[in-house]
């Protein structure tokens, strides 16, 4: 009997133009939105790989020079694009692109690709993300919402309670009902997807165990609001009246709460002002040992020490260029200040990670969104990831080039210039993103929210078909 | 016969749920954005503020120690720390170039969660990598804000699909149709006179709860909100007479309801992007990574000129630069580290013009097609009334770039002619202030297209002909 009800269903949702029409435009959308992200991504990909190899040259192409003048000439780390942020772009556009890894300072990631927008980027793109998050749970919306109201509105409701068919057995199958052509659909996009991302060669490796579970996330997003239709379809009197309420839902769900706790997070744990950050950071810079000043205190009480620890009178006598070690010892400060600057604005993103956590009750959005970006790193920790990566490099970057200088040269000796091999031998910034385990590891309370999402929304329906 | 309907309709109204739903939400809607937008004013303000505080107390600072040298004190700094050298002072003097926010920048965030509202142009500094995007979190630029601008432009609608899907149908369904089409009174004349009162409430409604949002936020109603009101008036009169040719096509109410959604989606969401992503297909931005592969050729054929000029070690730190040098040196010395600076510029200044020309005809090209939703035509009038648009920031941009010319100019002979800098020179430094006024405001004509739009809605809708018209409605 149940079978019967979601064939009905089934066929009745196919048959019907809505669906049809609807369906034929989002599957339409979404092929054009795969293939203009796909065309994007293959040419940042390119772009990205040309400008990492023009960057190792430039910096391989130096000639002999003082190694601390190759450290302040700098090097860039190029963030690099994954497969997946295909299918889910998140943060990519709003966050730079590469970092200047230079002497004495720890960059932020310049050129957002947003800010080389106009002002309507800020309304959204058509993305695969933004129909899987945004225009689906429509379609599941305009599927779902007359399930029980066009039964109410005909009188056929009490001719199928008649059949003896159980109210949960009811609820069940209007469910699957609504579910399965959504679900088809949205395996046909991944499937694309997949195959689309498996062509592209220089997209770097698939993991489809990230596909896979990306995909299962969405479908638990669409399991929830085919859940959430139909209660309102069974609480509604009329059609129009369970479609203006579930719209209603989907605004607050999608827009309204991560608006909303944009602008809590935003007020309860603000950011620093750039410059204010700057002038912090130069402020704690200047308390401590400048490489690059000799007459300040805590310059001399180093010298002073290192006379003591190499147990010599002068430095000329030490076995190695004074200045390089300094310089070493004034860069391991300075990494110090931005370590303690980059932990404050670290676990103010946590802060705010938390607000949004906290309203994830309100949004099943929120989850979701969080999930696939994490999946696909185009999420902002996986920035921040990159960006730790980038200035461990740099670390290690300026510790080579001093060591060089202290090692291979007499104190006071400026006009010290290292072996152009020197640049070449030091190996180039590569990074990797973080591994799946620890992207689910750290994710584990968004599963836990769509989770508790699900058993709710489920619990919900068969509370609600009870009062039919 | 026509007072009575409207007295009916507005009794119907308030006596119904609806309008005090309506109101309720609007106000709460209003008062929490407005409260939103506020507290984003307040914080940039605040920074400002503060910016302003620490460069007067550098400037005290710089004052006195001036005063302390003119009188032959020892101030106990190394030399290239001491303010009577220009090139300190016009680095560690630098003047706050502010953008300070308008009267009505609360309405809409627009850029201004991307952009930062200050910055320091130094004597030293490169022009062209003054950092102008903000320190702000990329998940907050990705969900966006809930200011008014977003109830305007996204909730409003919604509100009037709610209040007007089933105007028409609802009669129908309730068979109440018959009774109304007996009356004087044509089908769509009655449908008109309901819209237009719904219109009148909504309005009025939305009026005070705007000048109630404007007021508890300490923004002042002058000319500029009456701008406002235009414009929102004309964007509430454009659903509404959306919602008039829907229900005019005489389907169901749940049909209607998708109809306006399916508008709603299209208008709101679908078209602006597809505006958007045109936009930048059409006029794409040169990749922003072959700019620092140019800027990195550029600068190492320009460092391998001055190689055999410039002391390396004094071209990282300019500041070293002690006044006791030799005149003919510091002279050159500078000439040649301000020669190469300007040689850096003018060979990126095509490459950093690009990315400017580019993003200017993007937004021609958006404003060309924004007449296709009147959600881009109206969060282009709220942005711009905010004083928060792509070209707000555009022109501030290019109002610091000269500034930061006019700083390195006021320095610049100083360093050359090896004057020292003194403490009556602090007065005559250049001061900057931003001027947005002479932006060209598309209100006016976005005003316009929305008014010849939601014009050209109700015309048709009436000019479909009566009894037959009638006959189909009734159906």
């Amino acid at each position: 009997m149940q079978k019967l009800l979601v064939k009905k269903e089934l066929q009745e949702i196919l048959r019907s133009g809505q669906f049809r029409i609807a369906g034929l435009i989002v599957l339409l959308l979404t092929v054009i939105a795969i293939f203009i992200s796909a065309g994007y991504y293959r040419s940042v990909q390119q772009q990205h790989a040309q400008a990492q190899s023009n960057e190792r040259n430039v910096w391989e192409s130096q000639d002999d020079k003082n190694p601390h003048s190759a450290a302040h000439y700098g090097t860039y780390a190029f963030k690099p694009k994954y497969p997946l942020s295909l299918v889910d772009q998140g943060v990519d556009k709003f966050v730079g692109i590469s970092i200047f890894l230079e002497a004495h300072s720890r960059n932020e990631a310049q050129y957002m690709a947003a800010a080389d927008q106009t002002g309507l980027a800020r309304f959204g793109e058509l993305t695969p993300d933004f129909i899987l998050l945004f225009i689906m749970p429509l379609l599941v919306i305009l599927i779902g919402h007359n399930a029980f109201t066009r039964e109410k509105e005909r009188g056929t409701l009490n001719l199928i309670k008649s059949q003896g068919l159980s109210l949960h057995k009811l609820a069940m199958g209007k469910w699957l009902g609504v579910f399965i052509p959504v679900a088809a659909l949205t395996l046909a996009i991944f499937l694309l997807a997949g195959i689309l991302l498996s062509s592209l060669g220089d997209f770097g490796e698939l993991s489809w165990t990230s596909l896979l579970m990306m995909l299962l996330i969405y479908l638990a997003y669409y399991a929830i609001f085919a859940c959430v239709s139909l209660i309102i379809s069974a609480l509604s009197k009329s059609s129009g009246i369970s479609l203006v309420s579930l719209l209603a839902f989907w605004i607050i769900g999608c827009l309204a709460v991560p608006k909303a706790a944009t602008n809590i997070a935003e007020l309860k744990y603000p950011y620093p002002a750039k410059q204010a950050f700057d002038e912090a950071v130069a402020y704690d810079k200047s308390q401590g040992l400048d490489g690059h000043d000799p007459w300040s205190k805590a310059a001399k009480k180093l010298e002073e020490e290192t006379l003591k620890a190499y147990n010599v009178s002068n430095l000329q006598e030490l076995p190695f260029n004074y200045d390089g070690y300094r310089m070493q010892k004034g860069e391991e400060h300075e990494a110090e200040i931005y370590f303690k600057h980059y932990k404050e604005l670290k676990s103010i993103h946590e802060q705010q990670t938390g607000v949004y956590r906290g309203l994830t009750l309100l949004s099943p959005y929120l989850p979701v969104r969080f999930l696939s970006m994490s999946l696909a790193h185009t999420d902002y920790s996986t920035h921040w990831h990159f960006s730790d990566a980038a200035e461990n490099y740099r670390i290690g970057l300026q510790q080579a080039l001093n060591e060089n200088f202290a090692d291979n040269s007499e104190y006071g000796n400026w006009a010290y210039k290292a072996d152009k091999a020197l640049w070449s031998d030091i190996p180039a910034f590569s990074y990797a993103p973080p591994e799946l385990s620890d992207v689910l590891a750290h994710n584990g309370q968004n599963f836990a929210v769509i989770s508790g999402w699900l058993i709710l929304a489920f619990a919900g329906l068969f509370l609600s078909t009870k009062r039919l | 016969m026509l007072p009575l309907n409207i007295r009916t309709e507005l009794r119907t109204i308030f006596r119904n749920y609806w309008l005090a739903a309506i109101t309720v939400l609007l106000l709460s809607l209003c008062l929490y954005a407005g409260w939103n937008g506020h507290n984003h004013v307040v914080q940039r303000v605040e920074n400002i503020e503060s910016a302003k505080r620490t460069m007067q107390e550098a400037d005290a600072l710089a004052i006195a120690r001036l005063d302390s040298i003119e009188q032959g004190l020892e101030i106990g700094l190394a030399t290239w720390q001491y303010p009577n050298s220009p090139t300190t002072t016009g680095n560690f003097n630098p003047r706050v170039a502010a953008f300070e926010p308008g009267n009505l920048s609360l309405i809409a965030t627009g850029q201004s969660d991307m952009f930062n509202h200050y910055v320091k142009p130094t004597l030293t500094g490169d022009s062209f990598s003054i950092a102008f995007t903000e320190l702000t979190s990329p998940v907050s630029l990705l969900m966006g804000n809930f200011d008014p601008a977003f109830v305007i432009v996204y909730l409003l609608p919604l509100l009037i699909i709610s209040f007007c899907y089933n105007i028409l149908s609802s009669e129908k369904e309730q068979g109440s149709l018959v009774l109304i089409a007996s009356s004087p009174l044509s089908l769509r004349g009655w449908l008109l006179q309901k819209i237009l009162i719904r219109f009148v409430v909504v309005a009025v409604l939305l009026s005070i709860c705007l000048v109630l949002m404007l007021l508890l936020n300490g923004a002042s109603l002058d000319g500029s909100t009456i701008n406002l009101f235009v414009v929102v008036w004309l964007y509430t009169a454009f659903w509404f007479a959306l919602a008039y040719m829907v229900n005019l096509q005489g389907m169901s109410s749940s049909r209607n309801a998708i109809t306006m959604l399916g508008l709603w989606v299209a208008l709101v969401l679908a078209i602006p992007s597809l505006i958007g992503q045109s936009a930048n297909a059409i006029y794409p931005v040169p990749a922003r990574t072959l700019l620092i592969n140019e800027m990195r050729m550029a600068q190492n054929e320009i460092d391998k000129e001055q190689d055999a000029i410039l002391d390396d070690y004094l071209r990282n730190h300019p500041e070293l630069m002690t006044r006791d040098a030799d005149e003919s040196t510091a002279y050159g010395w500078w000439q040649r580290y301000f020669a190469s600076k300007d040689l850096l510029a003018e060979r990126m200044s095509p490459l950093v013009n690009g990315h400017d020309e580019s993003l200017r005809k993007q937004q021609k090209w958006v404003n060309q097609l924004s007449f296709l939703s009147p959600a881009v035509l109206m969060q282009n009038s709220l942005n711009h009334m905010a004083e928060t648009s792509t070209q707000h920031y555009d022109t501030y941009r290019q109002e610091v770039l000269t500034f930061s010319e006019e700083w390195r100019d006021f320095f610049l002979p100083m360093v050359f002619q090896d004057q020292p800098f003194t403490k009556d020179k602090f007065s005559q430094m250049p001061e900057f202030s931003f001027d947005g006024d002479g932006l060209s405001s598309p209100v006016n004509i976005n005003s316009i297209i929305l008014l010849l739009i939601t014009v050209g809605l109700v015309v048709s809708g009436f000019a479909r002909s009566g009894s037959k018209e009638a006959e189909r409605l009734m159906q």
